[in-house]
């Protein structure tokens, strides 16, 4: 509270002279010390700490503060393989999620009827299990004695002759676990258009694959965006999937940033690391949205 | 427009025993009904009463139970909703959000990749509805009123041999109403495609069709030209929501001379003419439009007029064109009388004594077994003098 000036105490929830009430801003303090004390100090702690240069000669001797530019340099060029691995793993997994998810989601939302509530129940269901317990399960489910593995191995549809400890095991993981994030913001965009426009498409000569074109997915964008980020960005940092569910070749930079940090204790570098991928993430996001913005995707 | 409308050959439409049910709910009733082809026509009836299922029928975008749909000689009922030549203005418009107006009207050309000349079309569209101006705007962009326009303009730039119109006005305030009735009839006479019009605005449907079907829990009750329906209603539930109807039941008593039956109603005798009935004998109903009675001080009258009841005034109120009474007779029904604001008596008071006087010619009779409160709970507002 002490923060908060003399002055401002005395009109303390009394309408300020323009007739609005600080109320408002009162109400979010608790927001803004949280993203303070857990975001914002963190994150300039990172920073400094992805400068620091070694103390002395072992990681041991610790770090001290410096403007250490190269760590960047360093992370680039020894990781750049992993950031593009990354990268394709989690659009690959992102695009499976969409794939997987919008006739799901269409089909929810407009077919679904009363059985409504229950499928969206079914869909956030995986929930209520742990994410690294689910991720185990998908270790037995893509094992190579599993029915799955054993019944595509019979069609020969599997090059390497297995799922597990392959690219693929990380994908589906990926997708799988994020898939709800993609299905929810897609049920949400496809519940709200107006069936009236549907109908209006079919009645100004849009056969039912041109409806879907020019009305529903373009009326659907809103959440293919959110649905594709919320899937996105958590899957560039994820290390679980990769950890369990891929092989040594499978490594993800979440990986990589969670050895440098616990086992090889080379703060400096994971943190640029994480500053790296931070970047990354942004500069895609924001020219994403710029072009689903001007309806270019569609 | 016109050019092209008169040189293609438009069909009647043809609804042959139509009949929609959901479950064991029957919302269109063997529905046998042609539209003439050019003419503007209206489907009137109360929320509920099959219209609005009718209307999607032609449209396609409703399955009929049984029964056929002809455009001319061509059975249509089961082509999809693009496979028709039919148009649909939206009661919510549903226009599409995400394209300009331009885009909204040239849809239907594209879909049918008939795009010669469309830019010409869609500007000559627009400037029809006169929103040419408007062209690269979205529809968020827009007024009610214009949205309707561009709804209307979407449709029509298809040239379809039939335009449905789901209430289109039912979101418009009063005024933009009547300037919108107006417009409408104005496009449907210049592009001659046939107008298949919804609404539960009797008024609406007065002013705008050329013929007006009356339905009533999924079958039509009457049609015919408006000023034919109301003036000769055949049932209770047309004379009650086609305008409102002072209905009397009565028993026939006899001829008064060649040309006129004297009708028992309670303990008075009423003349009304034989031409408006096939009966001599037995129950009768008819009626009286409240605007064709007046009242005037007890007993000075009378002879003036073919008809009279001395009641008792319920209720006065001065609307400015006309006054309206709520009139009781001897026998406790109430009547209701428009009177035009000419040379009027001093406004009546609550309780004063009155005769309500009307000329025979003015009575319209009703099918005998008619009952006539039927159609009373959906009495909205008066026809305006």
């Amino acid at each position: 509270m002490q923060l908060i000036p003399a002055s401002a105490k005395a009109t303390f929830s009394q309408p300020l002279r323009n007739g609005r009430s600080i109320t408002p801003y009162l109400l979010l303090i608790p927001g803004l010390a949280w993203l303070g004390v857990f975001f914002v100090i963190p994150f300039f702690s990172l920073l400094i700490t992805s400068l620091m240069r070694p103390a002395g000669d072992s990681v041991l001797d610790g770090y001290v503060n410096a403007l250490e530019i190269g760590n960047y340099l360093i992370a680039l060029q020894d990781y750049w393989p992993v950031f593009a691995k990354s990268l394709l793993y989690a659009a690959s997994a992102t695009l499976l999620a969409l794939v997987i998810g919008y006739p799901l989601a269409y089909h929810i939302a407009l077919k679904g009827g009363k059985w409504r509530n229950f499928m969206l129940v079914l869909v956030i269901a995986p929930f209520f299990a742990a994410y690294l317990i689910r991720t185990y399960a998908w270790k037995t489910i893509l094992a190579d004695d599993s029915f799955i593995t054993v019944a595509l191995n019979a069609l020969n549809l599997l090059p390497q002759e297995r799922i597990l400890n392959t690219p693929i095991a990380v994908i589906a993981g990926i997708a799988y676990n994020f898939l709800p994030f993609m299905i929810l913001p897609l049920y949400a965009a496809i519940e709200r258009i107006d069936p009236r426009l549907l109908e209006a498409s079919k009645d100004l000569y849009a056969s039912p694959g041109e409806t879907f074109r020019k009305v529903t997915l373009p009326l659907s964008m809103p959440g293919v965006v959110s649905g594709t980020l919320l899937t996105f960005i958590p899957a560039m940092g994820d290390f679980i999937n990769a950890s369990l569910l891929g092989s040594a070749r499978d490594k993800m930079i979440g990986n990589v940033i969670q050895s440098q940090f616990v086992i090889v204790r080379d703060y400096p570098q994971a943190s640029a690391l994480s500053f790296i991928l931070m970047t990354m993430i942004l500069v895609i996001v924001f020219f994403y949205i710029r072009r689903a913005g001007t309806e270019d995707l569609v | 427009m016109t050019a092209t409308k008169t040189a293609r050959d438009i069909q009647d439409l043809h609804l042959e025993n139509l009949t929609k049910s959901y479950f064991d709910n029957v919302a269109v009733d063997h529905l046998t009904l042609t539209i003439p082809a050019g003419k503007f026509f209206a489907l009137l009836g109360p929320s509920g009463c099959g219209k609005t299922t009718t209307l999607r029928m032609v449209a396609g975008l409703e399955e009929p139970t049984s029964g056929t749909i002809k455009l001319g000689s061509k059975d249509i009922t089961d082509l999809r909703p693009y496979e028709r030549q039919i148009n649909t203005v939206f009661q919510s418009y549903a226009l599409f959000p995400h394209m300009d107006i331009y885009e909204n009207v040239a849809f239907g050309l594209r879909r049918r990749k008939d795009t010669s000349n469309l830019d010409a079309k869609v500007k000559a569209m627009l400037k029809l509805v006169e929103l040419d101006e408007l062209a690269r705007r979205k529809p968020g962009q827009l007024s009610g009123g214009q949205q309707q326009r561009i709804a209307l303009a979407r449709a029509i730039i298809n040239q379809p041999d039939v335009l449905l119109l789901d209430e289109p006005l039912g979101a418009l305030d009063l005024k933009l109403r009547r300037q919108m009735q107006i417009e409408i009839k104005r496009i449907q006479l210049e592009t001659g495609i046939t107008f298949v019009h919804v609404t539960h605005d009797q008024e609406e449907a007065m002013t705008m069709a050329d013929t007006i079907a009356v339905m009533n829990a999924g079958r039509i009750e009457q049609m015919g030209a408006p000023t034919e329906i109301y003036e000769r209603p055949r049932t209770a539930f047309v004379a009650n929501f086609l305008g409102q109807s002072n209905l009397f039941e009565g028993v026939i008593q006899g001829q008064v001379d060649d040309s006129t039956l004297a009708v028992k109603v309670a303990d008075q005798i009423f003349k009304i003419p034989k031409s408006a009935t096939s009966q001599s004998s037995g129950r009768i109903v008819f009626g009286v439009r409240p605007e064709k009675m007046t009242t005037e001080d007890v007993d000075k009258r009378r002879n003036e007029y073919d008809n009279f009841i001395q009641g008792v005034v319920i209720d006065a109120s001065f609307t400015g064109v006309s006054v309206q009474y709520l009139v009781e007779a001897p026998w406790g029904q109430e009547l209701t009388i428009f009177e035009r604001n000419v040379d009027v008596r001093e406004l009546g008071r609550r309780g004063e004594k009155v005769d309500v006087l009307w000329r025979a010619k003015n009575v319209f009779v009703l099918d005998p077994d008619s009952d006539i409160n039927d159609g009373l709970e959906f009495l909205g507002e008066p026809v305006a003098d």
